[in-house]
């Protein structure tokens, strides 16, 4: 599960790369591979955030 | 009347800053060497994130945004990507640097290297080139204040005195202050500099296209294929992008002063707390990006002189002068803030890796009370020096600087692998990382970055980074002796 979640953003931002290189079409008024880009930002917050949720459940069952 | 209420505004921030730095050093005038150095190491989670958004996001992370985007167009999107992808890698990587730190009070990436691989040699040979590649890196915050001012100030004050002045300012606080007064004036900066981005982002596309769909739509009209990759450039093509997204994704948290920002954090919490956090701030580099898009428009028939200048010619041609003032303002902080952090991660790699620990024999045998005193007057030391460079000699570290971020990312696997893979060893982490440097100086100075290959383009410091890593896993498991501690 943390492996996924850490790779996600790479694949998300760098492996599609080649596929998204379109102004075409434009979402939110932006160029569509800048905007799937931003995009990637968005989905890595939810990772990391995911990965941290995770890493305290963890500690807490550690703890007890 | 116009011009002097922009200068005013100006150094109104200017003087405001540098007093609000000096605060905490002015309360304590006894603050300890550690206090001083890293903050007590007791910094809460928002105020180390105000330092690390404070550092990576310079004025010339937004004027260089929109800087790219007017001059080179599509490649200027890596620049929304990297950030994200290094925070993924720090939420691994910090937490355990700043474990490292307090268990064994650590102060420089130096000691780090040295602690990990029980070699002094290597950690003095570190904080070299990790000065080397800071250096530059201070003295282009020195620069772009000097054009950010004398841009402001409509051509009154010359480049020259600005530096001078600002820096000055910079040196006192942090002289009085240390890391806590760049925690502070960091807070205020962030603010300025995220609500500025904001509002001219999406007023100035409005204001002269009527939206950014449609700023977008005139640019495609106007210039086809300029949006996307390569954009205006024969070689930033995809494969260049994504090579690139690798090497600062690696060699972000490389920079020598982020390992003393995480040895400020209370703990290991606040660095997670910043990977969550900080991508965030890095939405907001759109905004710089969008006037930069937007100044290709207006400026279509009469090309600017200096494309990183675009952000404040646009504000300058569409606001009076107070405004410009502000902006100006906020900029000015831009570099002064980064530049106080610089400042005191240079000094302390000279003062500790250096000097004592390299000709004094280590600081078993010095008190922290002398460490202080050290560090505090080389800050003097390299203000002065920064500023002569950059007047006298402002192109002797354009070289370094173009190598910095392939540079210090060479450091990635001696830093990273070497407190996660217990095989890491010192002969491995000195043959890949003299190997790497060579590359990245022999590539970059031969004109071969972009690195041609069967007609696309790497990053020349990916190259590097690739020979690095294979050399220093091949040798670590070819060597015995000197391996890494992981506790």
């Amino acid at each position: 599960m943390r492996h996924i979640l850490t790779a996600i953003p790479f694949i998300w931002i760098i492996l599609a790369l080649p596929f998204v290189n379109t102004f075409h079409p434009q979402i939110l008024g932006l160029p569509f591979v800048a905007f799937w880009i931003q995009a990637g930002v968005v989905i890595t917050v939810f990772c990391i955030h995911t990965l941290w949720m995770l890493d305290k459940k963890d500690k807490k069952r550690n703890a007890q | 009347m116009g011009d002097s209420s922009a200068l005013i505004v100006l150094f109104i921030f200017i003087i405001g800053i540098a007093v609000l730095g000096a605060i905490p050093g002015l309360k304590d005038k006894h603050m300890s060497a550690e206090n001083w150095a890293v903050g007590g190491r007791d910094f809460g989670r928002w105020l180390n994130w105000f330092i690390m958004a404070g550092e990576v996001y310079t004025a010339f992370a937004f004027l260089g945004a929109s800087g790219w985007a007017y001059a080179k167009g599509g490649p200027t999107y890596y620049i929304l990507g990297y950030g994200a992808l290094a925070y993924m890698v720090g939420y691994h990587v910090l937490p355990r640097v700043c474990e490292y730190g307090h268990r064994h009070m650590l102060v420089t990436q130096g000691d780090l290297v040295e602690y990990l691989y029980s070699s002094r040699p290597l950690g003095i040979f570190v904080a070299c080139i990790g000065v080397a590649f800071l250096l530059p890196y201070l003295q282009l915050q020195l620069t772009a204040l000097g054009l950010i001012v004398e841009v402001t100030s409509l051509g009154v004050i010359p480049r020259v005195q600005a530096m001078l002045i600002a820096f000055i300012m910079v040196a006192i606080f942090v002289f009085l202050s240390g890391l806590k007064g760049v925690a502070s004036t960091a807070v205020v900066k962030d603010v300025m500099m995220m609500g500025a981005m904001l509002f001219f982002g999406l007023y100035l596309p409005y204001h002269y296209c009527g939206g950014i769909g449609e700023m977008f739509n005139q640019v495609e009209a106007l210039k086809p294929g300029f949006l996307t990759f390569p954009g205006g450039t024969p070689s930033l093509d995809v494969v260049w992008t994504m090579s690139t997204l690798v090497v600062m994704a690696a060699g972000f948290y490389m920079w020598p002063h982020f390992s003393t920002n995480t040895f400020s954090a209370r703990d290991p919490e606040v660095p997670k707390h910043n990977a969550v956090w900080l991508p965030v701030c890095h939405l907001f580099l759109i905004f710089p990006m969008l006037v930069g898009f937007t100044a290709v428009l207006v400026y279509a028939n009469n090309p600017l002189p200096v494309a990183d200048m675009a952000f404040l010619y646009m504000v300058k041609d569409t606001f009076p002068a107070w405004v410009l003032g502000i902006i100006g303002g906020a900029g000015a902080l831009a570099c002064m803030i980064p530049a106080a952090d610089l400042l005191l991660s240079t000094s302390l790699l000279i003062s500790r890796n250096i000097y004592i620990k390299g000709f004094r024999g280590g600081d078993e045998s010095i008190s922290p009370e002398h460490m202080k005193r050290v560090a505090r007057y080389l800050i003097l030391v390299l203000t002065a020096v920064a500023l002569y460079l950059s007047i006298f000699h402002s192109s002797l570290l354009v070289n370094l600087l173009l190598t910095g971020y392939s540079g210090v990312t060479q450091f990635f696997p001696l830093l990273a692998l070497g407190m996660f893979w217990k095989e890491a060893s010192k002969k491995g982490a000195v043959c890949g990382l003299i190997i790497g440097e060579f590359l990245v100086f022999y590539l970059m100075l031969n004109k071969m970055d972009p690195f041609p290959i069967m007609g696309e383009h790497l990053n020349a410091g990916f190259v590097a980074l690739v020979v690095n890593f294979i050399v220093f896993v091949v040798v670590s498991l070819l060597t015995k002796d000197g391996k890494t501690k992981l506790v």
